[in-house]
């Protein structure tokens, strides 16, 4: 997917989003002693950023790309390899750990296996390392665990 | 005279003493650690300071806040990565200076300039925040919303990218505070049926999630970033006086633009550092040096950046407009603990605002002797293994959107605002003003209402009054050439692509 693709995506999500907003605030009656009402601010904000997209929007296709900031001594984009995947695996295992937490999963566990799973595939799968994650991923769940249920007080579960 | 001298008693306290040392520490710690942001620390942090007293959590705070934008110069002049966004402009010089084989000399000009900027910008803190705050208690709400309009375009038109997509984010950072109880009305609005958000988004979920979690995704997809080190020693770090003396002027002169760029709500560090490094090159008589590793270079933008701190500090406490992304989360901490930053705070608490002087003071001279003598076990801290780390930070923002009311609803809300950074940040949107824009909604919101009650529900009573209407105009003017510029530099930048390509 082209650049101005996904940005042009992204612009549409924002104008949903805002329309949304000003379809729901639109229920909203002005009260007799608040001729304003609830509904305005978020219909003034919604109805303004629905234009501005639309002029992101026109930009996106029709503008000139904005040129990078560069002065001398400025480090030059540099050559090593991005891995846009490990930012989706690593969300999906923080979503499965937040469900484990909504059913009730202890937070010790939970936060362990998240631990151990993000930083085997942060690190490349490696049989050597499976040993050593394994430990600091209990140590730093359950410690985490005991430092902000039994010291702070948040209810984890 | 005697509050402040209280305040700074309590800081250097038994009690709270481990808390400015830990947090300048700490600060330091995640601003030189490339990938982890200071404004990220303070967020994670934020959940903590629930179950401390006020004067422990803001001293802890603003010491943080301090020790991250000195911190992100070791990597910036070591490795060429600027550990702080704001840092950037330090790599310019320090990383030639480090590479022509004198790293200690560019981390001792950084740390000196950095000390210089802290204080002078402390000096204006202490010396316009009460002033300011008795003109700010006499504004009328058209005047308060004027400014926080201005602070919106202001940070749309100075950061890098499209004014367009900066204003889009404000304006969201606003909507995004609006679902709830209407604080007004007291009526239910944009909750959609789903009861759990009758009170409204959780400010931590929002901030972490949109902040923070967004930035670790980030950062994990440039894991592989390779890390080249250079070897220094604390005994090079030494600057001679004569030396100094060379750079007075412009000491001087880039702590006041770093001061003044505070003071304006709502632009950070990255613009002080940035235009106190211009100024200076513009202004040398030789301006070949500037990018080869020339001193000047390096004290212009460590003065730059760290003078932003103090003037950050002075819209936040006087208005309650954050003067920067960090400044949010500090905003954030006070609301935490009951108080209401604005011209209110100076007159109902001021022992509050003394402790954050006295914090912000003595942490810049805690953070000079953490940088000097401790530089040695912060280099080796650069190749702290990454693979770990950031789920270890993820962890931490689950904890933080789950202790602000103790429910998995917000944990969900922080993933989905993560993903909503995520995706705007690789649209160039700016998230800086996204959080900045939220943190404002209410006020905003309060002082249109207020304004419209009070002129009869007239629109164009904004443009009556000299404050409103000056703030106005300048919006406006701001918005104007800011497009132009815009235009200016796609112009250029089309026809470098066209020789380029002849």
């Amino acid at each position: 997917m082209s650049k101005a693709l996904k940005d042009s995506s992204v612009i549409v999500a924002i104008i949903i989003a805002a329309a949304l907003v000003y379809w729901d605030s639109l229920k909203l009656k002005a009260g007799t002693y608040d001729p304003l009402g609830s509904g305005t601010m978020p219909r003034i904000v919604a109805v303004a950023i629905i234009v501005l997209s639309l002029v992101a929007l026109y930009q996106t296709f029709y503008g000139t790309p904005i040129p990078k900031l560069m002065t001398p001594g400025m480090p030059e984009e540099e050559d090593f390899e991005r891995r846009p995947w490990l930012a989706v695996i690593v969300s999906a295992y923080l979503i499965a750990c937040v469900i484990l937490l909504y059913l009730k999963v202890p937070f010790g566990i939970s936060s362990s296996l998240f631990l151990f799973a993000s930083s085997l595939s942060i690190k490349r799968f490696d049989k050597a390392s499976i040993l050593p994650s394994a430990a600091l991923s209990l140590a730093v769940g359950f410690g985490l665990t005991y430092l902000f249920g039994a010291l702070f007080g948040v209810d984890l579960p | 005279m005697e509050g402040f001298l209280n305040a700074s008693l309590a800081v250097m306290s038994p009690s709270t003493l481990p808390f400015l040392v830990g947090g300048t520490a700490l600060g330091v710690l995640l601003g030189a650690i490339p990938g982890v942001t200071g404004a990220m620390g303070i967020a994670l942090l934020l959940p903590l300071t629930f179950y401390m007293t006020v004067n422990n959590a803001l001293t802890l705070m603003v010491s943080m806040y301090v020790g991250a934008i000195a911190g992100g110069l070791v990597t910036a002049i070591l490795l060429r990565i600027p550990g702080e966004p704001s840092s950037i402009v330090t790599t310019f010089d320090g990383n030639p200076m480090a590479r022509k084989g004198q790293p200690g000399k560019a981390l001792g000009y950084a740390v000196g300039a950095s000390l210089f900027g802290g204080l002078v910008s402390w000096v204006a803190l202490v010396a316009l925040t009460y002033p300011l705050s008795e003109i700010a208690v006499r504004l009328r709400p058209f005047d308060l919303l004027a400014l926080v309009m201005m602070a919106l375009v202001l940070i749309a038109a100075l950061g890098q990218g499209s004014i367009i997509k900066g204003l889009i984010s404000g304006l969201l950072g606003i909507l995004v505070s609006m679902p709830g109880t209407d604080p007004s009305a007291g009526n239910l609005r944009l909750t959609f049926g789903i009861h759990d958000l009758d009170a409204g988004f959780s400010t931590l979920a929002v901030l972490i999630g949109a902040y923070a979690v967004a930035q670790v995704m980030s950062d994990l997809i440039e894991v592989e970033r390779k890390v080249e080190t250079v070897e220094t020693t604390m005994g090079s770090m030494w600057i001679t006086m004569r030396e100094w003396k060379e750079q007075g002027w412009n000491l001087i002169r880039s702590s006041v633009i770093g001061t003044w760029v505070g003071i304006m709500p709502g632009i950070g560090a990255t613009v002080g550092s940035l235009v106190a490094y211009t100024v200076a090159k513009t202004s040398s008589s030789t301006p070949e040096k500037f990018g080869t590793g020339h001193p000047a270079g390096i004290v212009a933008s460590e003065c730059g950046n760290n003078a932003t701190v103090g003037g950050a500090l002075v819209p936040l406490i006087a208005m309650g407009i954050p003067g920067s992304v960090t400044d949010v989360f500090l905003l954030a901490a006070l609301v935490i603990h009951g108080l209401q930053p604005g011209p209110l705070l100076f007159n109902q608490h001021p022992e509050i605002v003394y402790v954050i002087f006295a914090a912000c003071l003595i942490s810049h001279f805690v953070l000079f002797v953490i940088m000097t003598a401790g530089i040695r076990y912060l280099i080796k801290l650069m190749t702290v293994p990454v693979w770990y780390l950031f789920p270890i930070i993820l962890l931490f923002c689950v904890i933080g959107a789950f202790a602000d009311n103790n429910r998995v609803f917000d944990v969900f809300i922080m993933l989905a605002f993560a993903v909503v950074g995520f995706a705007m940040e690789k649209a160039g949107f700016s998230l800086g003003a996204f959080v900045i824009g939220f943190v404002l909604g209410p006020i905003t919101e309060k002082s249109l209402r207020a304004g419209l009650t009070l002129s009869d529900g007239s629109y164009l009573d904004i443009l009556m009054h000299p404050i409103s209407g000056i703030c106005m105009v300048l919006s406006a003017g701001m918005f104007i050439w800011s497009l132009r510029s815009q235009h200016k530099l796609n112009k250029l930048a089309m026809s470098q692509a066209n020789e380029a390509a002849a």
